[in-house]
């Protein structure tokens, strides 16, 4: 459910495997065997339910029964009239099935800030600000303790440098929305006189066995819509973990799941894209009938990350799968719906890496314009691959031929590829792509001064997630560490990142939170502490939620995120009153949000060595790098 | 040797400001009455800029305000320490003026200047020889790495002493190698980058291995990694002291010419100018 973090209380957590747990608050652990996991009676109850009693249950496997997976994965919930289920814009990985009762969804237009229970950006007092400086801090990751009213106990603690008691807490409750503590520690946020509010919001409303929240939790991208009950209802939450094992083991189930995103999803992505955005509703639906989508890798390919970026070049190639094999002929159109793709040509006895392609990215279609001229069917020039985990749309050709080409502008149309293909010939150029393969192969430049290793080490790494990807150049880096003690001076005496990491040549990629554009570390966070902020989009963590449980940092797969003892002023750990537990905390890069100035490491640089990098856009990094 | 970035600029600006200086140096020779109301203005111009010139310090310091980038104040400070040069001979009428106090006034400011230089210089060449390393690491790090390297060399001379028959290479461990890996070796020489002990204590180990069964010649090439690793780490140690030590001069210097300019300025209104 909605993520939200709560200042010393406890969030519905979306748990690491979609079981809903009541979070001890007072050790940090999460507690097994709460009131609405799925005791004996509840998975009985849900087994008799549809679809899951039209599911063949010989058809799964004896490790992964399906009793087990609804057993390990699903959560019952219940809500009243006006609460809020699903926020738009947050990350989720779960889907969700009406038991009872009924929901609205929220279309156009969205719900307002003020209505979602998200706090303006934080921003610490201008005087707070003033003094950072001159405060001394002998000891970093201090922490004032606070009360919990609710507990009636000093567990858990508040940043002394707080950037507001309030920030990423429920807000607005002057402007329409009310909470209220449930059984089990359970915060619900519910909408104030709901019918009024919808009036002027296009909606609609789903009734019981109707599923919801799907497109979310398989494309892990953020929620589109926000959700509310309509009445009082009751809700299985299904983790992305068993919608995996039941797409794969109960056909019915899979087709009923792509039969929802394709009539709730591919339309809106197709509309967003700039490639369709010109085309008229009847096209358009023609388009998105046949469109065929597909995933490939891994959903949680954080978790072998680690040890992946240690394979070599050739080992993690082989590893990646194959969406499109250069020299296949050129029968999709491919649209990338989210993750990451590595493009690259056969050189040799390898495969260079040209380019990548990330959310909103299309493939295929110098090809498929230059098969349109000639008349006959090309082959795609380059191979393409799945980094991680991605999810693609495939628009068949001669669709593409028929109704996309002929309306786009000649601005917006690639090159044709040459006729005869390797090496040696110019390529053609996709819009939103790095620059194609040059004619004599590896080794010419791509990165401005710098050799073309770069992009290869970029991509190997998956450094292409970031949005701010921490880049020191060792060539130009004094060594002073004025970038760390800017940082330190900004949060409290220790700074949140290491001037240490993976290396090409001259420039590092330091271990900061790079803001990913795919931030893997939120899935599991069990209260929703660790989230993406709305406004900038920052990957922030908010202390008051945070358990210190460590599933960020252990998904991280770039090692950005830490975990600090938080202290007394004395130096002394703060300690749970309960079990004498140390208290953690997740500490990571925040891109300076409530700071003036944005990112003090930048600035702070005296030899413009270390650059923020958007890998979405390389073009200010290409310019770095020649400076 | 690669040409710094910016030299060309630079050696313009020396070579612009040093004529400036001297023609402004001839003028005043020529006709020093003329100049006379000059000196009092250009004291405070010179002043005005040598607050402008310590901002950056204050600027390093004030690392979470929106001031701009460092690097922009970096460069203004260096073209400001270019013209405060020169008018430097504007304010005295002459490069080295008499008495006790301006002429460590002259000194200060003169060793300042080419600390300055001095710093810019290392900071462009130095991080450049530091990239071209194997390794990276951070200084307050090096002496445990150090001793880490030790201790895995310990164990290669062990594991050779307890796995072969003759004593060859743990005696050449004891008697060549550990003195090179238990402290920091070729400080200088890192520094003017020339060889250090690292390629004949190679070709020394290289030819031990013709008195070597395969065993512990596996060994001596574990070691040889060592070594490397360890002329690595000499290397960042004396390089970034370098650059950390260069700073640090620079700012001292700084420091210690306020002090002189606070004086003067006492002199200069209290006793008509303090000369010597």
């Amino acid at each position: 459910m909605a993520n939200f973090p709560v200042e010393g209380g406890r969030v519905d957590p979306e748990g690491t495997d979609g079981r809903r747990r009541v979070v001890d608050d007072r050790s940090g652990s999460v507690a097994p065997g709460a009131t609405d996991t799925l005791d004996a009676a509840s998975l009985a109850r849900v087994l008799a339910l549809s679809p899951f009693r039209e599911m063949d249950p010989t058809r799964f496997p004896r490790s992964r029964s399906l009793a087990a997976i609804l057993q390990d994965h699903t959560t019952l919930s219940r809500f009243r009239r006006g609460d809020i289920l699903v926020r738009a814009g947050d990350y989720g990985h779960s889907a969700f099935l009406l038991l009872s009762g009924a929901i609205r969804v929220v279309r156009r237009p969205g719900l307002p800030e003020s209505l979602l229970g998200r706090a303006a950006p934080p921003r610490r007092h201008w005087s707070t600000l003033l003094a950072q400086p001159f405060r001394r801090v002998p000891v970093g990751e201090v922490r004032e303790p606070v009360r919990d009213p609710g507990r009636g106990r000093g567990a858990g603690s508040q940043p002394a440098t707080t950037i507001g008691a309030d920030s990423g807490t429920i807000a607005g409750a002057a402007s329409g929305l009310e909470t209220r503590r449930e059984a089990g520690n359970r915060i619900r946020i519910s909408v104030k006189a709901m019918e009024h509010l919808l009036a002027h919001h296009e909606t609609a409303t789903l009734g019981p066995g109707e599923m919801f929240g799907e497109v979310g939790a398989l494309s892990r991208f953020p929620r589109n819509v926000s959700v509310l009950a309509d009445t009082d209802c009751e809700i299985l939450e299904i983790g992305w973990q068993a919608l995996r094992d039941l797409r794969r083991y109960d056909p019915p189930f899979r087709d009923r799941l792509d039969r929802l995103y394709r009539e709730r999803s591919i339309g809106h992505h197709l509309r967003q894209s700039r490639l369709f955005s010109h085309l008229d509703e009847t096209v358009l639906g023609e388009i998105e009938a046949a469109v065929r989508f597909a995933s490939y890798g891994e959903w949680n390919w954080n978790a072998d990350h680690r040890e992946e970026s240690r394979r070599s070049h050739t080992e993690r190639l082989a590893a990646e799968p194959l969406i499109v094999r250069e020299g296949d002929p050129a029968t999709d159109l491919i649209l990338v719906r989210s993750g990451f793709a590595r493009i690259s040509q056969r050189f040799n006895h390898g495969h260079w890496t040209i380019g990548f392609l990330g959310w909103g990215r299309h493939f295929g279609l110098a090809e498929i314009l230059g098969g349109q001229e000639s008349g006959e069917t090309l082959p795609y020039q380059y191979s393409l691959r799945a980094l991680g985990y991605v999810h693609v749309l495939r628009v068949p050709a001669p669709l593409v031929a028929a109704h996309l080409l002929p309306a786009l502008p000649a601005s917006k149309r690639p090159l044709p590829p040459a006729v005869s293909t390797g090496p040696g010939r110019e390529r053609s150029a996709g819009k939103g792509q790095l620059s194609p393969a040059l004619p004599t192969g590896p080794g010419r430049e791509r990165f401005g001064n710098e050799d073309s290793g770069i992009l290869e080490f970029l991509v190997d790494h998956r450094f292409i997630n970031g949005t701010a990807s921490l880049v020191i150049h060792l060539g130009r880096c004094r060594r002073c560490d004025r970038c760390l003690l800017a940082c330190a001076q900004g949060h409290g005496g220790n700074p949140r990142f290491l001037r240490q990491g993976p290396r090409h040549g001259p420039l590092m990629v330091a271990r900061g939170c790079m803001h990913c554009m795919d931030p893997v570390c939120l899935i599991g966070c069990p209260t929703g502490a660790i989230h993406r902020h709305p406004r900038g989009g920052e990957v922030i963590v908010h202390e008051g939620a945070c358990i210190g449980c460590g599933s960020c940092a252990e998904g991280c797969p770039y090692e950005a995120i830490r975990l600090v003892e938080i202290l007394h002023p004395d130096g002394s750990p703060q300690r749970d009153p309960e079990n004498g537990l140390a208290i953690l905390k997740a500490t990571k890069c925040d891109l300076c949000l409530g700071q003036w100035g944005g990112p003090a490491c930048q600035r702070a640089c005296p030899a413009n060595a270390l650059l923020r990098v958007d890998m979405g856009n390389t073009r200010a990094f290409r310019r770095w790098l020649e400076a | 040797m690669p040409v710094p970035r910016g030299l060309p600029v630079h050696a313009g600006l020396a070579v612009g400001g040093g004529l400036s200086a001297v023609v402004a140096w001839w003028a005043i020779r020529r006709d020093a009455a003329a100049f006379a109301p000059v000196g009092h203005l250009s004291g405070w111009i010179l002043l005005a800029i040598l607050v402008a010139l310590t901002a950056l310090s204050w600027r390093h310091r004030l690392a979470t305000y929106p001031l701009g980038a460092v690097v922009t104040w970096s460069r203004l400070h260096l073209h400001l320490g270019w013209l405060s040069l020169v008018l430097y001979v504007f304010h005295t009428g002459r490069p080295f003026p008499g008495g006790w106090l301006t002429g460590a006034l002259a000194a200060l400011f003169y060793a300042l200047a080419l600390s300055g230089l001095a710093a810019w210089g290392l900071n462009r060449t130095l991080p450049q020889r530091l990239a071209r390393r194997e390794i990276e690491v951070l200084y307050e790090r090096i002496p445990g790495l150090r001793a880490d390297l030790l201790k895995s060399a310990d164990a290669l001379a062990v594991e050779a002493l307890t796995s072969a028959v003759s004593t060859t290479l743990p005696d050449f461990y004891l008697a060549r190698l550990r003195p090179f890996l238990e402290r920091p070796r070729d400080h200088w020489r890192h520094l003017v980058n020339s060889a250090g002990s690292l390629p004949g204590l190679r070709r020394e180990l290289a030819d031990l291995d013709r008195y070597l069964d395969p065993r512990e010649s596996a060994l001596r090439q574990r070691l040889e990694t060592l070594l490397r690793q360890k002329e690595d780490l000499d290397c960042h140690r004396a390089l970034q002291w370098a650059l950390r030590v260069a700073g640090g001069i620079h700012q001292f210097l700084g420091s210690l010419l306020w002090l002189l300019v606070s004086w003067h300025l006492v002199l200069v209104f209290a006793f008509g100018g303090g000369r010597g």
